[in-house]
């Protein structure tokens, strides 16, 4: 491996691959700032541009636009709530709150060093195992897809916090919506109206640029406007205690992102809303989630960036794309004569390894990048939102019309922009109808491949795999057993409580630390699950 | 570090009655449940060729699902009233003067109505000159900014605008009337 590293960054350490690679990063950095222009979209956009460039160069450049665009999207997601990735949704959670409560600084560089962190842990991951998942995941079917899906779907549930049937409503309306336009399986077009624009199906991103940026405008407009914030600059460095809450969250995140990153179509967008369920469950203050927790920032930003880095290992094994950006790259790939697969690493040595290691370079520049800037990007926040809000609608709307240079795209980020500001009114957590969005078509797809697998039986097919049978008892550990610890926690307490009452006569000594027992619980006053 | 308080304070007990927008909330998501639910069956539950999941079964499994969540939601509302975590409910902000609400609402409104209106006027008179005509009207007439700050920022995103779309990343972008083919034709 030492070897082929070497040939990598001899490869890849050349005046004009870095010259590019930098060039990558920054324009990707552009481009993911701007809301609805994602990594696919500009990767797309520029693929002719790289069309005279050396093969690895023009990768090496393309590549550097994803992983910018990842950086990128979450500085706008953290500083005005528009996210400019479907994966950066989830850091306006938490980021947004933290930059309003004048914390924007340590936000914007945590979420750099943390997936910088989870970068590189990622690509020595990645280069080291790169073999070892191919075998695995040579022997990953529909079925265990699918299975892993239904881990998705129940993390709707337990996103939804303690409100479960709120949330399974929202993600089941997600996965509803979603199914607007032509089915995988047999073509057919579904609830279109006859209209050949809803044939595609209603655009995630478009969808995602409504809800969030229009949605949260308009809620900001309601709410009086949000005052321009004025951080001071020792405001916008790091704490200790900031780095010490964070070092578990970023293991966490990359740990998630990089396992779901491996897996063939499942992107980044769910590795950083299961990072963000992942904290939720696991993190010991999931309690200030939705409130500004660094937690919510760094987690999903490491499993976006170390699941952008792990989408390459089914993309370069085995010629099947991590990601929808990844999927592009695969054309680009193409484009250039190159065939990715399992023969891709004895044929074109040079090519992986020197791309491989394009990626450590590009990852130390948009720290580089990045870290001395997040104060710089802070100061947007300065800029009165009278001003900033009509801006803020022009990037949307143009930003929109250019992924697929459609009117149908306005529109549908002014209705959704609508929906969103009702659901924000209403107090409804938007995260389990985007999950549901994402999650569904890719769980009827891979249905539709087990069903065919399986001759129309998909249960057979499913219990016959292994780990299908774990992912599955997984999912259901993740929804139940919460529920089913609460109950026997509760019911030893009130085995308990008797006899302490009896002897001391004083409280419970944890009394009213944990909830109450039962399904859902009611809440003595309502709050806002995320903004 | 503590979340912010928002809502009722801690400790209030939760309401008797059913409430409007929660109620209208539930419905909405029962009628979206039934909608999708009752529109499945004009797709087959299977494929006739080799009998696989067809078109139909996941919006029919999930609309109905939707269905049946959203009424037992709807029954427990207006049974209870009970307060639960994102329901629904809409909080009133009690701060506000009648005046202050009034100014809000007019506000929001003409902003909604110029996204509309700017969703209509895009193929008539292009986008970029009608995203600054936007910008010109909500910076003067909503936000009552002086003109050279409207116009510098209308004329900014126009240029901004322009060389980033149209200029780096080459998209074709819709220019209505200003559109050289169409003052060719005639």
């Amino acid at each position: 491996m030492i070897d082929n590293l070497t040939l990598g960054f001899a490869a890849a350490l050349t005046p004009e691959n870095l010259l590019w690679c930098f060039v990558g990063v920054l324009l990707g950095t552009v481009i993911g700032i701007l809301p609805g222009l994602g990594s696919a979209t500009g990767v797309a956009i520029l693929i002719p541009v790289t069309l005279t460039f050396e093969p690895l160069t023009a990768l090496i450049m393309l590549a550097g636009i994803y992983h910018g665009s990842q950086f990128g999207a979450t500085i706008t997601a953290i500083l005005v709530a528009t996210p400019g990735e479907a994966s950066s949704v989830v850091s306006t959670f938490d980021g947004y709150r933290m930059a309003r409560a004048g914390r924007a600084g340590p936000a914007l560089a945590i979420s750099a060093l943390g997936s910088f962190a989870a970068a590189f842990i990622a690509l020595v991951a990645l280069t080291t195992l790169a073999p070892v998942f191919a075998d695995a995941a040579l022997g990953f079917g529909p079925p265990e897809i699918l299975a892993v899906m239904a881990l998705g779907l129940c993390t709707i549930m337990v996103f939804s916090g303690r409100n479960l049937m709120m949330g399974a409503a929202l993600g089941l309306a997600g996965i509803l919506v979603s199914s607007v336009g032509v089915d995988v399986g047999s073509g057919t077009p579904r609830y279109t109206f006859d209209q050949v624009s809803l044939f595609g199906g209603l655009p995630y991103v478009e969808v995602m640029i409504g809800l969030f940026a229009i949605g949260e405008l308009l809620n900001q407009l309601h709410r009086g406007m949000a005052t321009p914030i004025r951080a001071r600059f020792r405001d916008l460095l790091l704490t200790r205690e900031d780095i010490r809450r964070s070092v578990p969250a970023t293991a966490r995140g990359t740990l998630v992102g990089f396992v779901l990153g491996c897996l063939p179509g499942a992107g980044t967008t769910l590795a950083s809303f299961m990072a963000y369920g992942v904290e939720k469950r696991f993190s010991r203050n999931r309690d200030q989630l939705g409130t500004g927790a660094i937690e919510g920032v760094v987690a999903p930003d490491a499993a976006t960036s170390s699941g952008s880095n792990a989408n390459f290992i089914p993309t370069l094994v085995l010629g099947v794309p991590g990601g929808a950006t990844t999927a592009v790259l695969l054309g680009a790939f193409l484009v250039y004569g190159i065939q990715p697969g399992p023969l891709l690493f004895e044929e074109q040595p040079t090519l992986v390894w020197g791309l491989l290691a394009s990626f450590f370079i590009g990852n130390a520049l948009l720290l580089l990048l990045n870290l001395p800037l997040a104060p710089v990007f802070a100061q947007l926040l300065r800029i009165r939102y009278s001003v900033l809000y009509p801006l803020i609608i022009v990037t949307s709307l143009v930003g929109a019309y250019s992924v697929k240079n459609s009117m149908l795209s306005v529109w549908i980020v002014v209705v959704f922009g609508f929906v969103g500001y009702a659901m924000k009114r209403m107090n409804l957590p938007v995260a389990p109808f985007v999950l549901g969005l994402v999650i569904g078509p890719l769980f009827e797809t891979a249905l539709v491949q087990t069903s065919a697998l399986g001759e129309g039986e998909i249960l057979p097919l499913l219990a016959s795999s292994g780990p299908a049978v774990a992912i599955l008892a997984l999912a259901l550990a993740l929804v139940v057993g919460p529920a089913a610890v609460r109950a026997v926690r509760s019911r030893t307490r009130a085995r308990r409580s008797p006899e302490a009452s009896a002897g001391a006569g004083g409280g419970a000594p944890d009394a009213g630390a944990g909830p109450a027992p039962g399904g859902e619980e009611v809440l003595d006053a309502p709050r806002r699950p995320d903004d | 570090m503590s979340g912010p308080a928002t809502g009722a304070p801690r400790g209030e007990t939760a309401p008797a009655r059913a409430r409007p927008s929660v109620l209208a909330t539930h419905a909405v998501l029962a009628c979206l449940g039934g909608f999708f639910f009752l529109g499945s069956f004009s797709y087959p539950w299977t494929t006739v060729e080799d009998g696989t999941v067809g078109p139909g079964a996941l919006p029919r499994v999930a609309g109905l699902a939707l269905l049946l969540i959203g009424l037992a939601m709807l029954r427990r509302e207006a049974r209870t009233g009970t307060v639960l975590e994102g329901d629904g409910h809409v909080e009133e902000e009690t701060e506000r003067t009648d005046a202050e609400h009034r100014t809000v609402r007019r506000k929001l409104a003409v902003v909604s109505a110029a996204l509309v209106a700017t969703a209509v006027l895009i193929p008539f008179l292009g986008m970029l000159p009608t995203l600054a005509a936007l910008t010109l009207f909500l910076t003067i007439s909503v936000e009552r900014l002086r003109w050279p700050v409207a116009l510098t920022a209308s004329l900014g995103v126009l240029v901004v605008c322009y060389l980033l779309f149209g200029v780096l990343l080459r998209v074709p972008l819709p220019l209505g009337v200003f559109d050289p083919a169409l003052w060719g034709a005639v």
